[in-house]
């Protein structure tokens, strides 16, 4: 089910009311305006820190070479801080890692989908190609945004950027468990992990 | 002219090093004032050699090429100072907080700028006043802490000494330091003083110009050492607690060696701290002065001697220190603490997400010190990975430290109180 964006605000009031298992968006979005908004969602702004892919001794992306080490975050690509009241160039064709300013927490009874605005879109900046959140997830939103237009486009911290839609599950994850779902403050590339399956059809024709 | 040639020479490549510091990628707008500053005062050196002709007399030639240099070589530190401020392992998030205390303590048109530098010590730069910086904070933090959040209280000591020199306490306690030292010669310990300096001859002889000769030292040591406590006091009643724990962190047990003269002895420090906090209701941990340790005293018995003077007469003027820097903040509306606000913020950390509506910086470092130190409450069962993990430990409270720290600023910006 769809959580109508008063439900959503109701939630975010009460979050310090609900220890066990809270929903929390800090900074907390108005929520007296998004009580009286007809919408499903929340919108989210752009946070202070970019990671931008940068040119290295590095020959290609290869992570699954383990053997020599694949390239760590640090040596492929490069953080920038912009503070508010400043603001990022994304130039065309080029590509960056942002992160919502928002840093969020799910309960473990619902799941989150990030979206880009449609504003946005049109003006030629995709924003989010992962979209999906997880039940227990707490962090900021890490966001892949892509200008695919001709133009440059100036990007300001605390710009409303994207909108998370949230869902309630069909029951709920194991809470007891604890969430494996950690963000920063700080976009990250995150780890491309392997499992068994893979593994083995990789290593089909050695 | 060669003198004159190599001058210029080195002046243009100071300039050059400027302008492309100019085009830095700054995060924050403070550090390019300075920059057009120092440039100014650089290029009004390269226009006094421009008026040096072949005939000009030798010695003003070179008296003129001395100034330079040595303009050069006071800016110089503070040219690396402000590169390595865009140094993105800094604690960007900090700037406006912290800004708002340091304008709030030194005036509104007050400028800050933070940098990570390759020294253990945190320090700040007491630069001369002809440069024009009076109201620029400049604050170093060791590089391998330039990150760390629950290291920001240390920050506290350093605006202390802008503190110091901004009100000019140096000057005040010039003469109370003076009339300790010597009474303390007069009435605790003239007779070993006159064995190690019997030329003063009698006590009433120590004021003159020759008796103050041998005091001198004791008097200079105590006077830095006054401007230290004063510094931890500013520290300990900006942050509270966590400036003792931060303090300990950092510097606990102390250094091999010989102690510096111009510090209190550490466990002469460690009581300070502990008379202070007790003095402003602060939460004085049981065990601390057990972490610290004195370092060796100095070999030879006179400067031992004169050491021990600057010892007394410090701890004779703790309570006023304390009592200064108290009713400086109190004025200044900078004693924001709420036990109520530390704990919701603990609860917050408690729960892996960062402070709701934080209204003060110390109270975000509080809570992120109580929390730290009893180790991670609650992230055993909500956040097992994480828990399991030292270092993601770490990162993750210092993400919520820092997060914190960028909500207060949005808080203030935006007017929320």
């Amino acid at each position: 089910m769809l959580l109508r964006s008063s439900t959503i605000a109701h939630l975010i009031d009460d979050c310090e009311n609900n220890e066990s298992d809270p929903l929390v968006i800090t900074p907390k979005p108005d929520t007296r305006r998004i009580h009286g908004d007809s919408s499903a969602s929340v919108d989210l702004r752009l946070g202070t820190w970019f990671r931008t892919e940068r040119a290295s001794r590095h020959p290609l992306l290869d992570v699954y070479d383990r053997d020599r080490l694949a390239p760590t975050e640090h040596s492929i690509t490069q953080a920038h801080y912009i503070p508010f009241g400043s603001q990022f160039i994304l130039h065309p064709h080029s590509f960056v890692l942002a992160v919502t300013l928002e840093w969020i927490r799910l309960p473990f009874y619902l799941a989150g989908m990030v979206t880009g605005k449609s504003s946005w879109g049109r003006r030629g900046l995709i924003i989010e190609t992962a979209p999906g959140v997880h039940p227990g997830y707490s962090g900021c939103l890490t966001l892949e945004v892509t200008n695919v237009g001709d133009v440059p486009i100036a990007i300001k911290p605390g710009t409303k950027i994207c909108q998370i839609f949230l869902y309630q599950l069909d029951g709920t994850v194991n809470a007891a468990e604890g969430s494996r779902f950690v963000g920063q403050r700080q976009p990250q590339l995150g780890a491309i992990s392997s499992d068994e399956f893979a593994e083995k059809l990789f290593q089909s024709r050695t | 002219m060669e003198l004159v040639q190599y001058t210029n020479k080195k002046l243009a490549a100071v300039l050059l090093v400027i302008e492309a510091l100019q085009s830095g990628d700054f995060p924050h707008s403070h550090s390019k004032p300075v920059l057009d500053r120092i440039e100014t005062l650089l290029q009004e050196r390269v226009n006094t050699l421009g008026l040096i002709q072949p005939d000009t007399d030798q010695a003003v030639t070179k008296t003129i090429c001395k100034e330079i240099l040595h303009k050069i070589f006071t800016v110089y530190p503070l040219l690396g100072f402000i590169a390595r401020s865009m140094d993105v392992r800094n604690s960007f998030e900090l700037h406006g907080p912290f800004l708002n205390i340091v304008s709030k303590a030194l005036g509104e048109d007050a400028k800050l700028i933070i940098s990570s530098e390759w020294d253990f010590s945190p320090f700040t730069y007491n630069m001369p006043g002809d440069l024009g910086f009076s109201k620029v904070v400049f604050i170093g933090i060791p590089v391998s802490e330039s990150g760390n959040g629950l290291a920001i209280p240390l920050s506290g000591h350093e605006l202390g000494h802008n503190i110091w020199r901004a009100y000019k306490f140096h000057d005040k306690y010039y003469r109370v330091v003076e009339e300790t030292v010597v009474k303390h010669i007069e009435k605790v310990i003239w007779d070993e003083f006159q064995q190690y300096f019997p030329a003063v001859g009698a006590p009433t002889n120590l004021t003159d110009m020759i008796g103050q000769q041998y005091w001198l030292k004791s008097w200079y040591w105590s006077m830095s050492q006054c401007e230290e406590i004063f510094c931890d006091f500013i520290g300990l009643l900006l942050f509270r607690e966590s400036y003792l724990h931060a303090f300990a962190y950092l510097i606990a047990p102390g250094l091999l060696g010989s102690r510096a003269e111009h510090y209190p002895n550490m466990l002469d420090r460690v009581a300070a701290l502990r008379q202070a906090s007790d003095s402003q209701g602060i939460v004085f941990p049981d065990s601390y002065a057990n972490l610290f340790e004195d370092s060796d005293t100095p070999p030879d018995a006179e400067t031992r001697l004169l050491l021990s003077i600057s010892d007394a007469t410090t701890k004779q003027l703790i309570e006023q220190l304390c009592r200064d820097a108290a009713s400086l903040l109190n004025d200044k509306g900078l004693l924001a603490h709420s036990f109520a606000e530390t704990e919701r913020i603990e609860k917050s950390f408690s729960m892996g997400v960062p402070a709701i509506s934080p209204q003060s910086l110390t109270n975000i470092i509080n809570a992120a010190w109580n929390f730290s130190r009893n180790a991670m409450p609650g992230w055993s069962h909500r956040y097992p990975s994480v828990y399991t993990n030292p270092k993601r430990c770490e990162q993750m409270l210092n993400d919520l430290i820092f997060k914190s720290i960028e909500v207060l600023e949005i808080n203030q910006i935006q007017g929320i109180e």
